[in-house]
């Protein structure tokens, strides 16, 4: 065969591989993409997880490596700042304008659960209360979790 | 013939024989599923607005099994929403979709949805309108997605005010692209608070074969001569003919009206009217059982649990939480000849009978092959009876035998915490749902419930949690064979040993390994 005509019938099977390709994807809609996940470690006196999270419906999985029984509050913090003179440190008051999860769990204990989460900052934060009458919060057991985007459009959370 | 041949066959006798009579244990373990962990599909939100998601009906598309559905109930103490959330990896993880960004004219709340997917994989999403203070139904709307879950149409109602328990199912062999059926309660008069008048119910039916643009002239399903009929629940089988199953509670005005009073000790029937022209007609009605003996007090008659229901073929399956003996139990009956004939009831949960713990709303699916499973609420394991796990079994026999239960949940929940009705008939109690959910495939099932794990007791908070479980081999009738053909090669092998030792004995032959 001449180089000619192989050129001729690459280009006719390059066709009909694109037109099988096309005719696929324009019958397929696209499947919702995987939800954001964040693990949460509760300890003796604080709690581990990262900084920032993705927004939309939130898998938590949740493990308490302590030694004690903590819960965690899970609130979203108000994004306009309040002036206090009390303050201390010069840190502005935070304010919680919405409780979005609670979860308590026993030494070794682990959870799951999703939360919708928007755009803003969140807190978490321990108010069980230790032997020597300090809350959990109060010993260090509170953190905040920023979120920066909105979940995956057209399944962002309302 | 040789030792070494009547060696084997002796073996292999032996081991025909033994086989059956394989310890229970080696059964059981040979038909416990394997579970995947499972994970909230509905969001917690202890807030200011407290809902309670429950009432789960899950769907998988035929196109691509990885896009799966949960639509749910969100309920609070007056004020009632629908839910539907969507995954793209078959149940690891959820998002929130939005069927129903705009209500349609005149309705204030959204309601009790359904969903069906058609064998082009359009999405259907089914759901009732509220309206008022007292909730009072003013339509059921059907909304569809062609693009999973993105994009919907703008609802089209198919059903009048005034309307109750409306199910759907869908045939996807006849029509356009699938039959739409829609079943539903019609009261003659409008229900007071809390229940029916004493005036008669009709159960009736429609379909759609255009994908919901027009649905046919409703015809009656139930039974004229009973008149206080409920919870209709809607299956079609591979024939093509459609069969409902619903309860009749005879004498038990009690709980058909929503009065004050203790749980009725019945007995209601349990009743499936068939229909052999597609749904044009359901002209035979068989009472599957009449000695039915409701479990527990009803919470809300206009919301109550219709009786699971599955379909093989000819093959029909019913399963029921009843009382008849001294706890709540879970019973099924099948029929092998598309309704005309019914066994007699079944246990299926296998706990102490006498043990005082409920097991409660059950959920049938077949799976392609026939596999039959059911899963439902169990208190087995909390001796208080309050708290609740998931148990599950499966037969593989069209379900004259069933399996070993097995524990689908992994932590337990309790079943006292949720939205409380301000009704007489409610006092006491917590709604906990019309229905849980399951899927069957041929390698295992999908499973969805309503959970109460994620918040403490003091907050009326219910999400809906779901898992996969995926049947082991032997769970499809290949255990026996394999426990014969083990057996049967080991005995074989150690009397071929024995035979040939003795044989070089006799022989005088040494074993190289003494001299």
């Amino acid at each position: 065969m001449t180089t000619k005509a192989y050129g001729r019938w690459a280009r006719l099977v390059a066709l009909v591989a694109v037109a099988a390709c096309a005719s696929t994807d324009d019958m397929s809609a696209p499947l919702p993409p995987p939800g954001p996940s964040m693990s949460v470690t509760m300890r003796e006196f604080e709690f581990e997880h990262l900084p920032v999270g993705i927004g939309g419906r939130t898998l938590f999985r949740v493990d308490n490596a302590g030694q004690v029984e903590h819960e965690f509050v899970l609130g979203r913090l108000s994004d306009q700042p309040t002036s206090s003179a009390g303050s201390a440190g010069g840190e502005s008051p935070k304010v919680v304008i919405d409780t979005v999860a609670l979860v308590r769990r026993p030494p070794g204990g682990s959870g799951i659960f999703a939360a919708d989460l928007q755009p803003g900052r969140y807190l978490l934060i321990c108010q069980l209360r230790a032997p020597d009458g300090k809350l959990h919060s109060e010993k260090g057991m509170r953190s905040e979790l920023m979120v920066e985007t909105a979940g995956p459009v057209p399944f962002e959370v309302e | 013939m040789s030792c070494f041949a009547v060696a084997v066959a002796a073996a292999a006798v032996v081991g025909l024989v033994i086989s059956p009579l394989l310890p229970s244990a080696f059964g059981a373990a040979a038909d416990i599923p394997v579970i995947a962990p499972e994970v909230p599909v509905t969001a917690v939100n202890v807030g200011f607005s407290q809902r309670s998601q429950n009432s789960p009906v899950l769907g998988v598309d035929p196109t691509d099994r990885r896009f799966v559905v949960v639509a749910s109930r969100s309920d609070g103490p007056t004020e009632f929403d629908c839910d539907l959330s969507v995954s793209g990896d078959r149940g690891r993880s959820w998002l929130p979709a939005h069927p129903v960004p705009v209500l349609p004219e005149g309705a204030e709340r959204c309601y009790a949805p359904e969903v069906a997917f058609d064998r082009d994989g359009v999405l259907h999403y089914l759901f009732v309108g509220l309206q008022g203070e007292g909730n009072r139904p003013m339509g059921a709307f059907l909304t569809s997605s062609f693009d999973r879950a993105q994009t919907w149409s703008v609802p089209k109602q198919v059903l009048g005010p005034g309307n109750f328990m409306v199910r759907m199912a869908l045939d996807p062999e006849v029509g356009q692209a699938g039959r739409i059926h829609v079943v539903w309660v019609q009261p003659e008069t409008a229900p007071a608070l809390g229940g029916f008048t004493a005036s008669p119910n009709a159960i009736l039916s429609a379909h759609s074969d255009d994908q919901g643009a027009t649905f046919s002239v409703p015809v009656r399903v139930s039974d004229p001569a009973r008149q206080r009929v409920v919870g209709p629940t809607i299956v079609v089988g591979g024939d093509h003919r459609v069969h409902v199953a619903y309860y009749d509670l005879r004498d038990d005005a009690r709980d058909y009206q929503g009065l004050e009073g203790p749980a009725s000790d019945g007995p209601w029937s349990l009743v499936v009217a068939s229909s052999d022209d597609g749904g044009g007609s359901f002209s035979r009605q068989v009472a599957v059982d009449d000695a039915v003996v409701p479990a527990g007090r009803v919470s809300l008659i206009l919301t109550t649990p219709g009786p699971a229901f599955a379909v093989d073929g000819s093959k029909l399956y019913l399963s029921w939480a009843d009382a008849r003996s001294s706890d709540w139990d879970v019973l099924l009956a099948r029929s092998a000849d598309a309704g005309g004939t019914w066994s007699t009831s079944q246990r299926l949960n296998d706990d102490d009978p006498d043990g005082g713990q409920h097991q409660y709303l059950p959920r049938l699916s077949v799976s392609p092959g026939g596999r039959v499973d059911a899963i439902f609420y169990d208190r087995r394991d909390d001796p208080e009876n309050v708290r609740n796990h998931v148990y599950g079994t499966s037969s593989s026999d069209g379900g004259r035998l069933f399996s070993a239960n097995f524990r689908v949940t992994s932590e337990s929940f309790r079943s006292d915490i949720g939205t409380r009705y301000p009704i007489p008939s409610a006092k006491g109690l917590v709604e906990f749902g019309s229905r849980i959910a399951l899927w069957s495939e041929p390698e295992g099932a999908l499973a969805a419930w309503t959970d109460t794990r994620t918040v403490p007791s003091n907050h009326a908070h219910q999400d809906i949690f779901a898992t996969e479980f995926v049947m082991a081999p032997q769970a499809n009738g290949l255990g026996r064979w394999s426990a014969f053909g083990l057996v049967g090669a080991s005995s074989a092998l150690l009397l071929a040993v024995v035979l040939v030792k003795r044989r070089r004995r006799n022989r005088g032959h040494t074993d190289r390994w003494i001299r």
